[in-house]
């Protein structure tokens, strides 16, 4: 380690000796840039402008001779290549033909008619009987781990009061039903002992009602035609069928997730009645209007804005309080209303209802 | 006993946080908004396009009129031309809604004219800038270029009865009595005018003190009292004409206070005799008087229901001045008027739900406005001496006579809206009183 010191100090001490000691004494004087300058006579500076001169456009132009040239034509004299030897093959004895198959045992078949009627699937006219075995080596129903202490009905489902009212329907007894086949199933079992697979005992035969193959499905009866009235027929038949269509998608559903908070609320109704504005001393401040609309996501009106009711005053009245109503929600709209997105399902369709009764007594 | 008390107060719970999610979730979110702005709604009215060569000034002219009559009110703003974006060149073109939505307008109105010799021509459109839809449909007007300011005037109507829902009052005059002189020498004329102020003239010369004209339902007749004979009479002229009649004689009595029924048919009016005041009433050609309030007080200043079945005075048979209703014939009246102070000067609104009443009370005079049984009293204006209200033909404002204190006091005819806002002094060269505003023409 201390030869490193030694080595190290050496060599800086040299190196420091070299740079003071060894480039001072160097005098050299530092390069200059010489140009080389020489004297011309004005007949030869005369010729260096003309040198630099740009050469003037001119139109005489020597066409450049096309120099003959000397065509030697080929020839085109062809010969035939020599064949190319190909090896032989080896020489193979020649197969002697399969003997001919004896068709004597094959007829054709014997050209039937056919019908013009289509056919049909017999209907078996009983159920086929089936032979159900006393016993079936499988467990018909599985023990229930919990026990039951005593049997208990299944409660009533609970019971919702829509806020719509929908007409009630009528069964179509028009046409016929076809009612889905439901099978039953096992009732909910209930023991009351904790019975584990590893209690079961597989060999022990449990007696079964179950079948031992299937049984084919009846075909569908045929359905009677309908006296039908042509377009009558056609357009309640396509209505019938929108009817169905549309019924479904539209079902209200309940909006799942917590509702809007009254703080949410009061931000709306804030929003709403800074743009709602009250002449006071019209016929139209003694109506109170409600309206319906929709918003999309953004919190814009989407579609129109109905009045859905409308009390005291007359039409007039009525038509101008729905259009001061109407004007609030759309003006204060803006770029839509901040509403919490992730609660859309509870604000995406609104009614407000506009009640000036408080400032007309002012 | 504590089981049963824990039952409750789950079951409670259960209740409490239940509830608001039944109700929060089902159907559309539903708010009620009690609480509005009072503010003149913002309206644009670019100049109409000038349609034809000459007719640039009449269309700013009728332009700016409208505006006027719109801004008048009250219930409108105008936004300043400085403020539009775009600009309407061509009454048939398509409007640009979001330009005017940009601008806070709440309506627009564009229009046109035309002037062919000395026919002019205006049409106009008014828009929902918001709803992005017209209210109502276009319109037209035809008349003579002299009278471009009621064409203007009817344009505005149209376009506040499209906006309102209620029927306008530009296109109306109103008679008065102008004053004009110091008040120790003050000379008294009738005279007819605009509702704004303009068109101003006289119908009577000042030879006379005349007082208290009123319109018929037409507006081609007045009736107005006058002592030209000495005695207060009730005359009747003819606007048209200016021809006048006398409607009754006094036989002995004074008659005053005269007004017309809604029908025009018959009069009422008070009669002084013995120094007893009652109500009467008479045919518009004379005929039997019919006499409807007797008794030992005075009885004046009726005025009938626009459905001509009730009749509203005042009179000072409490021992104090108060306002009564009875029926058309007469009969037993009922006193609708219970404040402090006296009241006087009764006039049925054209539309029927409120009436205009001049109180005085401590010193003070207001005129203001009740329901037909007398509730919802509302004290619209206080001054030194306001009195004699007279109801616009839509029933939206009341105009009546202002007087200042003091001898170097002057009379003039103020407006206000029947909401208490919108107190205006009208324009008018010199003095006026006793305005009678006319149905619109």
């Amino acid at each position: 380690m201390h030869i490193g010191h030694y080595i190290s100090g050496v060599a800086h001490t040299g190196l420091i000796g070299w740079v003071l000691f060894g480039g001072a004494f160097q005098s050299e004087p530092p390069p200059l840039e010489v140009t080389g300058v020489s004297v011309i006579t004005a007949e030869e500076y005369q010729a260096v402008l003309r040198a630099q001169e740009a050469p003037a456009p001119s139109t005489d132009i020597a066409v450049p001779i096309i120099p003959e040239a000397e065509l030697e034509t080929p020839d085109l004299s062809s010969a035939t290549d020599a064949p190319v030897e190909t090896p032989s093959p080896p020489s193979t004895e020649a197969a002697e033909p399969d003997a001919t198959p004896d068709l004597s045992d094959l007829t054709a078949p014997e050209p039937q008619d056919v019908t013009e009627e289509a056919p049909v699937l017999l209907t078996p006219e009983v159920d086929t009987a089936v032979v159900v075995p006393d016993v079936s080596p499988r467990p018909v129903v599985r023990p229930a781990p919990r026990v039951a202490p005593q049997p208990v009905a299944q409660p009533e489902p609970d019971v919702t009061i829509d806020d719509e009212v929908r007409e009630s329907t009528e069964p179509d007894t028009a046409g016929e039903t076809q009612e889905e086949v439901v099978e039953e199933t096992a009732p909910e079992a209930a023991s009351t002992e904790i019975a584990t697979e590893a209690n079961e005992d597989d060999d022990a035969p449990v007696a079964s009602a179950a079948p031992t193959r299937s049984v084919r499905p009846r075909t569908r009866p045929v359905a009677r035609a309908e006296p039908s009235t042509g377009t009558d027929a056609a357009v309640a038949a396509a209505l019938a069928e929108a009817g169905a269509e549309e019924s479904t998608p539209n079902q209200p559903t309940a909006p799942s997730g917590p509702p809007l908070t009254s703080g949410e609320k009061d931000a709306l109704r804030v929003s709403v009645q800074n743009c709602w504005v009250v002449d006071v001393g019209s016929r139209a401040a003694d109506v109170t209007v409600t309206v319906g609309f929709s918003l999309d996501r953004d919190g814009r009106v989407q579609g129109d804005i109905r009045l859905i009711n409308a009390e005291g005053g007359d039409e007039a009245a009525a038509r101008t309080a729905f259009q001061s109503a109407r004007r609030a929600v759309l003006r204060c709209q803006k770029t839509g209303y901040e509403l919490p997105v992730e609660k859309y399902d509870h604000w995406r369709d609104i009614e407000i209802t506009f009640n000036p009764d408080a400032m007309r007594r002012r | 006993m504590t089981r049963l008390l824990a039952t409750i107060l789950i079951g409670l719970m259960g209740l409490g946080m239940a509830a608001p999610e039944a109700v929060a979730q089902n159907g559309p979110l539903r708010i009620e908004i009690t609480e509005g702005v009072i503010e003149p709604l913002p309206y644009a009215v670019p100049d109409f396009v000038a349609e034809t060569q000459g007719s640039n000034q009449v269309s700013k002219d009728i332009s700016r009129l409208i505006a006027e009559d719109l801004s008048g009110t009250g219930l409108f703003r105008e936004i300043p031309a400085s403020a539009h974006i775009s600009s309407i060149t061509n009454f048939g073109s398509p409007v640009q809604f979001a330009d005017w939505k940009a601008i806070n307008a709440q309506a627009l109105i564009t229009g046109g004219v035309s002037v062919s010799g000395n026919s002019l021509e205006v049409k106009f459109r008014v828009w929902d800038v918001f709803a992005g839809q017209e209210l109502g449909s276009g319109l037209r007007f035809k008349g003579t270029v002299d009278g471009w300011r009621r064409m203007a005037h009817k344009v505005a109507d149209e376009v506040y009865s499209r906006i309102t829902g209620e029927g306008g009052y530009f296109d109306s005059r109103v008679v008065f009595v102008s004053e004009t002189g110091p008040k120790s020498d003050r000379k008294k004329r009738l005279a007819i005018m605009d509702y704004d102020g303009a068109n101003l003239q006289y119908l009577t010369d000042s030879s006379a003190i005349v007082l208290a004209p009123r319109f018929s339902p037409t507006g081609d007749k007045v009736l107005y009292t006058s002592y030209e004979t000495g005695f207060p009479e009730v005359f009747v002229l003819d606007v048209g004409s200016v021809r006048r009649n006398v409607l009754s004689t006094n036989n002995g009595g004074m008659s005053f206070s005269p007004r017309f029924s809604p029908d025009g048919k018959s009069v009422l009016l008070s009669v002084e005799s013995g120094g007893n005041t009652d109500i009467y009433k008479v045919g518009i050609n004379g005929g039997q008087r019919q006499r409807l309030t007797s008794g030992a007080s005075i009885d004046t200043a009726p005025s009938f229901s626009p459905d001509g079945s009730r009749i509203v005075f005042e009179s000072d048979r409490s021992g104090t001045q108060q306002l009564y209703v009875m029926g058309a014939n007469g009969g037993e009246a009922t006193r609708i008027s219970f404040g402090q102070g006296r009241y006087g000067t009764p006039v049925w609104s054209p539309r029927g739900d409120l009436i205009a009443f001049t109180k005085q009370n401590k010193g003070r005079f207001h005129i203001g406005v009740m329901r037909t049984d007398g509730s919802e009293e509302r004290l619209l204006t206080a001054s030194f001496l306001d009195e004699g209200p007279t109801w616009a033909p839509n029933g939206r404002v009341i105009m009546f006579t202002r007087e200042t204190r003091g001898t170097d006091g002057v009379s003039a005819l103020y407006s206000v809206d029947v909401s208490g806002r919108n107190l205006k002094r009208v324009k008018l060269n010199g003095g006026g009183s006793d305005p009678s505003w006319s149905p619109l023409q």
